[in-house]
Parts: structure tokens; C-alpha cells; sequence
């Protein structure tokens, strides 16, 4: 394992597993074998005070004693099963963040309160690795988005590995288990809402073109994570201006992101601000007939100051990695309960 | 063996010990409630019950560090195995707590933080449990969970209605027998080379605390916190000869939203800078804070002492706390999360690299930048980081002059000092990231 004064320097924030423990922050690449060694940026020595947890006392006290103008060391882990259960909370961030619900690529949204419960179960076997201050310590704050009511009806959720969620959740709280007269979640509530999401129709206009979205510019479970989700086209009349529509995922509504354009020839840039509907005109300085004039093909589309054409191949090996998961040719035992759920459902 | 050993891997060892000569001892396992997955204490046994109460890191600084020598190695044994039946005795109050605030329909905060130290208290008094546990518990309860006697917020608001005029005409008076600008504030030079000795060239802590406590003794900080009432420049000024670099007027740190600011309002609520908050909700707030409200003095006395605090230095009482707010402020000119750059004082500079790589920051940048309504507010906070960082660290040091305002620099030492001004950054950050959280939780879920 590496340990070093500077963070890791993954190519996209969703190419990487990160948790952030008490006085650094773990990395692993996303592609990995999960017994991967991560990396291991250590921004606080002082405060990690469970390094010995990981690397073996020595290495601990090496790691503090060491000349701060050492930057990098390469160190044997000693203990492989608590790595391998930050490896699991660090994944299950994962997939709260990034992962990619498409209606486009059928890929099902996880449920997020039986995917928060795990994580926050899981926190809590992992609290020595956590301060007051770590960013992903607080087991409350991954149920932050959900009602006590929603929590409640996990115990009557119809699988039995989701009850049992509920049962460690209980625990964790030392509360009395909530009366059971909440109506209970339908089994369909999970499922995808039926329907297709709003498709972007074909381009009128001169000119018309599509673009991917880059997933880091923009929230989590709120657009489509597909390739080419971005539809643009060219009007030429009245004015020139760009209309540009992204797809959401459905009951969705868009978060005030920015969208740019831009052109190499004749060089130009403009942008606006997405509206929630998930559409946005965006008024170009041509006039009509430079318009009829230029090459549109080199027209790039940037969300949130982002141009995602690089990044594509990476969100391929995204999208195949989570269908292996969920196809179920992958690693069952590995999988967290939500995954399964998904999996089950695409039977 | 006597190379120095990880702090909570001794801990660890000694707590196992303490379980299992627990149950050796009484057949039961009582520690089961302070103990994590693995059979080691939880984080929060340690630092809410062993750290202060058993190890006393305070009284013994040598126990608290992140590496222990072999002499420390063995005392913390030793006080661990010595505390081991009353640590049990805790254990089991800290059930009978547990039962008696789901009786009382308690809900909200960390149980253990607020009740293990409770349930040592309680074993120190009392042992085990008796007969009249339930009684006894009931009580605690009662006691940390309601105000003290004639101490409450709405007891607060009851004596202003009654006292308003009075109030208000005493707050007129102190207001206007305050110096008015008449003493020129001291010259920057002498402030500059006092910060830069304590925050830069200090090689050892005896050192450090020499400057400190000069600096502590030397009235400038009252003085140039006086300055901070009356028009003129004397952060900026001070900034500038310590040669902190300021650009624009909003990168000079202030307590108010006027410049300078004016005579607070009795009552009201609502503004967010210190010296803009009105007499009530500085008292209701030390109220809030203060745990043991039976200590603090009655509502009429805080009131009173609240409204000639008002005029102090920086608000605040205590050559002690006037002078780490004079530090404080030096300091939060230099952090810039967002934008790090070179500080002039190592101390700051360390922090100030510290917050920016705080992990997620970066990834949620991006994100924030583009402005969503749901981070409104937040973005701007991280980029005059000095804002929340003076708001906290004024109203830490409020309330630690409300209630020690006669301390000095031999209780409250450079280390303290250091710790205090980073803690404060630590928590700051901290809030900004709940806040990143918890907006883009609330989007899209």
C-alpha cells in the first residue's frame, strides 16, 4: 500500500473508490481486484490514529516518525480483511455517487434507502477509522436524505436481506423498533418507474448533433447516464441560436447547470444556464448566413465547464463493470444488497 | 519493550484486558456496550470516557500523544486495569441511562457522548447500581436534559421584558463612556514581530509559550481590539505589516457587518456576525452552551456583565482570549481553501495547505461551481473562508471568557492555543462539507 503526502490523482472523480478516514484519505482504482493495495494520502499523520489497524504497529510508528520531507512509502499490509471492509464502505460511496442509472442502457436505479442503510451499517463497523470532523463517519448522515417513515418500512420490505438491514439499523440506534402501522413500500417502488424518460426528438434546424454527458459536472440521479443523452440543433431563424435538450431520468427535474458551446471556426463560445425541464436555447453571435456557412460537426457541448468526449471509454468500462455486477456472472457475496435487488430485477 | 508504540494500540490491549478480567471477574459482560466489532474499545469509549476520565490527557499530555514511549505505555496500562471496575460500574449506568431516556421519549444527539461521561460520574458516586438505580438514573436525566433553574432561554426572555428600558439605557451608557478613538492603536510593527515569533520562530513549545504569553501580557491585543470599534483601518493596517497580503477590502477579516460596528441591540436575532448580535442572543447562546447552567451566574448578572462586554475589547473579556482573538485574526487571513497561497506564518501556512487538500473538496468544486440554488451561500463561504472561521472562533472565545475570563497563559498555553485555532478551522470545514453533503443528498434523492 502507498503512503503519501499527496492525494491520489485519478483521471475522473468516478474512476476511483475514495473514503476519507480520520487524518487521510483512501484510494483505489475502481478496476482493481478489490484486495488491491489503494493509496493511501495521509494529510493529518497525527490523526490516524488507526494506521497500526491496517499496517502493523511499526509501520505505524515509522509513518510518524519518518522526516516530513518524505513523501512517498510503500508499505505491507498486515491487515487485509479491516482494508477489505473500507474497501466495501468505500465502494458502497460509490455507489450512492456515481452510480449510472439509464433507462437508455437499462440499467435500474439502486434503491437508495436500502443502499444508505447498508452504508450506514457499515460505517458504524468501521468506527474506529473515524474522528468527529471525517467527511464519511457520520452513519446518520447517509440516511440524511431519507424519513424516519421511509427507514420504518424497510421492516416490512418482502426480502428478508433487506429486513435484516433494518435489524442492524436498529441496533446501531439502541432505539425501540418503530410500531410496524407505516404502510409498507411496495415491492414496485423499486422496480423502475415505467416508461420511457423524456427522449430527445431529432434536431430540427440546420444543423443537429448529439453529446455525452461528463457525470461529474452534474448531480447524482438526475440525468440519464448513457452515452449521447445531449441533443443539440442549429436554428438559423429568427435568430441563431442553439437548442439544446440533455435526457433525464424520469420524475426528474434538471439542476441549474451550465452549458456552453463552442465552435473552432468561425471561433466562438456561449453558454446558459439549464433549465429544469432539462432544456436550454442558447443564442449564438452569428448571423444567418455565417450560420449556413459553418462546419457544425466541430460544435462541442460542455456541461458545468466539462467536455466529456475524452472521458467515454472510461464510462464504457464503467457501465460494463456494473452490468457484470448485476448480470450476475460476477461476485454475488460482493454484491451490496441494493445491487441485488437490481439484479434480481433484471431477470 | 521499549520503542515507542501507537497511542490506541495500547489502549486496544488494555481495554481487551479489562473485558476479559471484567468477566472473569463477575461472570457478565458489562464493557459490551463500549466495545466495538473487534473486541477493542469504540472511538467514542476513548475519547469520552478513557482520554478524559481515566487518562486525564489534559493533566498528562504525555498519555494523549499519537506515539507513547514506554513509560507512558505502561501507565496507561496500569490506569486502565486500576479504573477497570469502575469503567464496568459506567458500563452499567450507561444501560440504565440508555432506559431511562426511552422512558423520558428522548431523541436526538450521540448517547454515548452524552452519557458515557455521565455514567463514570455516576459510578464514581455511586458504584454499581442499586436498588434505587432507576431513581438515581431518572434524575441524571432530568439534569442533563433540562435547563437549570432559572436558566433557561425563555427565563432570558422573561427578564428582558421585565428589565427592557432599564436594559436598553444601561447598554446606551455603556456605549457612549466608551473610548472613542481618542487612543491611537498601537503600531502594527510591534504586533507583527510578537505573531511572527509566536506563529513562526519558535523552535521548542518553552519557546513558543514565552512568546505567547508576551504577547498575552503585552495589552496589545486589548487595544487594538478597542480600535475595532472606532472608524479607520486597524486590521488592514495590522495585516499589512505582518505582510499578509490583502487585495480587496473583503479580504480583511472583521466581527461585523458595519465598519465599524455600532451599539447592538437588546434583543433580536437573526444577525450572523458576532459584534452585529444583540445582547439576548449572545446570552442565550452561552446558555445553550454552557452544560452545567447551575454554575453560570444568574440571568441578571449574565445580562448585565453581557452588556459591558459589549464594548470590550473584540466583546470579549480576558487579556487571554482578546489576545488569541488578535491571533485568530491574523491567522484567518491567511486560509483560502479554495485558492491556497503561500502564508507568511508557517502555522497558517500548514492549516491553510491542510484545508485545501481536505478530500472532496476538490470533487465537489466542480460541482458547486456551477452554482446550483441548493449550495447557495456555500460557495461564497468557502471562498471568504475567514467568515465562518471568525464567526466560530469568536464565539468559542466568548464563551470561554463568559465563564473563565481570569485565565492565564499557564493554563491556557501555546499548544492550547495552536489547538484551538486549528480546531476551529477543522470544525469550519467540517460544517462546509456536511453542508456540500447534505445539498447534494438532498438533489436528486
Amino acid at each position: 500500500m502507498r503512503i503519501s503526502s499527496a492525494p491520489a490523482a485519478p483521471a475522473t472523480p468516478w474512476s476511483a473508490l475514495v473514503l476519507e478516514v480520520a487524518g487521510g484519505t483512501f484510494t483505489w482504482d475502481l478496476h482493481q481486484p478489490r484486495d488491491a493495495a489503494p493509496h493511501l494520502q495521509l494529510w493529518a499523520a497525527g490523526d490516524a490514529d488507526w494506521l497500526w489497524r491496517i499496517v502493523g504497529e511499526s509501520a505505524h510508528v515509522d509513518t510518524l516518525t519518518a522526516p516530513a520531507t518524505r513523501r512517498d512509502t510503500d508499505v505491507e499490509v498486515t491487515g487485509p480483511r479491516e482494508l477489505a471492509l473500507l474497501h466495501r464502505l468505500a465502494w458502497g460511496h460509490w455507489l450512492r455517487r456515481w452510480w449510472p442509472t439509464s433507462i437508455r442502457d437499462g440499467i435500474d436505479p439502486l434503491p437508495a434507502v436500502v443502499l444508505d442503510a447498508e452504508v450506514a451499517v457499515l460505517t458504524t463497523d468501521c468506527e474506529m477509522y473515524f474522528d468527529g470532523t471525517a467527511f464519511d463517519g457520520d452513519p446518520r448522515a447517509a440516511l440524511g436524505g431519507h424519513s424516519d417513515a421511509d427507514i420504518a418500512a424497510l421492516a416490512r420490505h418482502p426480502r428478508p436481506d433487506v429486513r435484516n438491514l433494518h435489524r442492524l439499523l436498529l441496533d446501531l440506534d439502541a432505539e425501540e423498533p418503530e410500531p410496524m402501522s407505516i404502510p409498507s413500500g411496495n415491492a414496485d417502488d423499486y422496480a423502475l418507474a415505467a416508461g420511457p424518460g423524456r427522449s430527445a426528438g431529432p434536431g430540427t434546424g440546420i444543423a443537429h448533433g448529439r453529446a455525452s454527458l461528463p457525470w461529474e459536472s452534474v448531480p447524482a440521479h438526475t440525468f440519464d447516464a448513457a452515452e449521447n443523452t445531449i441533443s443539440w440543433s442549429v436554428d438559423a431563424a429568427p435568430e441563431v441560436v442553439a437548442q439544446i435538450r440533455i435526457e433525464l431520468l424520469p420524475g426528474r427535474t434538471a439542476e441549474p447547470v451550465q452549458v456552453a458551446v463552442s465552435l473552432p471556426e468561425p471561433e466562438l463560445h456561449a453558454r446558459a444556464t439549464l433549465d429544469p425541464t432539462g432544456t436550454i436555447p442558447i443564442p449564438l453571435p452569428l448571423n444567418a448566413a455565417q450560420a449556413w456557412r459553418t462546419d457544425w460537426s466541430a460544435l462541442v457541448v460542455a456541461v458545468g465547464g466539462v467536455d466529456a468526449r475524452d472521458s467515454r471509454t472510461s464510462r464504457e468500462r464503467v457501465r460494463a463493470l456494473v452490468r457484470e455486477r448485476i448480470d450476475g456472472n460476477g461476485e454475488p457475496a460482493g454484491l451490496f444488497v441494493a445491487e441485488q435487488i437490481v439484479a434480481d430485477n433484471s431477470y | 519493550m521499549t520503542a515507542p508504540r501507537p497511542r490506541t494500540a495500547v489502549i486496544d490491549e488494555a481495554w481487551r484486558t479489562a473485558v476479559a478480567d471484567t468477566v472473569i471477574g463477575t461472570g457478565t459482560d458489562p464493557l459490551s456496550v463500549m466495545t466495538g466489532r473487534d473486541g477493542g474499545p469504540l472511538a467514542r469509549t476513548v475519547k469520552c470516557l478513557l482520554d478524559p476520565l481515566v487518562l486525564r490527557i489534559r493533566a498528562n499530555p504525555a498519555l494523549g500523544r499519537p506515539l507513547l514511549e514506554a513509560d507512558s505505555q505502561g501507565e496507561v496500562a496500569v490506569l486502565i486495569a486500576e479504573a477497570t471496575p469502575r469503567i464496568a460500574d459506567a458500563a452499567r449506568w450507561f444501560a440504565e441511562l440508555k432506559a431511562c431516556r426511552r422512558a423520558a421519549g428522548i431523541t436526538g444527539g450521540n448517547i454515548q457522548e452524552q452519557y458515557f461521561p455521565r455514567a463514570f460520574e455516576l459510578a464514581v458516586a455511586f458504584g454499581p447500581p442499586g436498588p434505587d438505580a432507576r431513581a438515581v438514573a431518572a434524575e441524571m436525566i432530568d439534569d442533563i436534559h433540562r435547563p437549570g433553574e432559572g436558566r433557561s432561554v425563555d427565563d432570558l426572555a422573561a427578564h428582558l421584558d421585565r428589565q427592557h428600558a432599564d436594559l436598553d439605557a444601561q447598554l446606551d451608557r455603556v456605549w457612549a463612556a466608551a473610548p472613542t478613538g481618542d487612543q491611537a492603536p498601537p503600531a502594527g510593527t510591534e504586533t507583527a514581530a510578537l505573531l511572527d515569533a509566536l506563529l513562526n520562530g519558535s523552535a521548542t513549545t518553552a519557546e513558543r509559550d514565552a512568546h505567547w504569553d508576551r504577547l498575552a501580557g503585552s495589552g496589545l491585543a486589548a487595544r487594538i481590539g478597542l480600535a475595532v470599534f472606532t472608524p479607520g483601518s486597524t486590521i488592514a493596517d495590522l495585516l499589512d505589516s505582518c505582510g499578509v497580503t490583502i487585495v480587496e477590502v473583503v479580504d480583511v477579516p472583521t466581527l461585523s457587518a458595519q465598519s465599524p460596528p455600532t451599539r447592538p441591540s437588546l434583543r433580536g436575532s437573526g444577525e450572523e456576525r458576532p459584534l452585529d448580535r444583540s445582547i439576548a442572543s449572545r446570552v442565550s447562546t452561552t446558555l445553550r452552551r454552557s452544560r452545567d447552567r447551575g454554575d453560570l451566574p444568574a440571568i441578571g448578572e449574565l445580562v448585565d456583565d453581557e452588556i459591558v462586554r459589549s464594548r470590550a475589547p473584540w466583546a470579549l473579556d480576558g487579556a487571554v482570549w482578546q489576545a488569541a482573538m488578535l491571533v485568530g485574526v491574523v491567522v484567518a487571513a491567511q486560509l483560502r481553501p479554495l485558492a491556497p497561497q503561500s502564508c507568511v506564518h508557517a502555522f497558517a501556512d500548514t492549516m491553510s495547505r491542510r484545508l485545501a487538500t481536505q478530500a472532496h473538496i476538490a470533487y465537489t468544486r466542480r460541482y458547486l461551481l456551477s452554482q446550483p440554488p441548493a449550495c447557495a451561500g456555500l460557495a461564497d463561504d468557502l471562498a471568504v473562508f475567514w467568515r465562518p472561521y471568525m464567526n466560530r472562533l469568536w464565539v468559542r472565545l466568548h464563551g470561554r471568557s463568559v465563564t473563565e475570563s481570569h485565565v492565564g497563559t499557564a493554563e491556557f498555553d501555546s499548544v492550547a492555543l495552536l489547538d484551538l485555532l486549528e480546531g476551529i478551522a477543522r470544525s469550519v470545514s467540517y460544517d462546509q462539507r456536511s453542508r456540500i453533503r447534505s445539498a447534494i443528498e438532498r438533489t436528486g434523492r
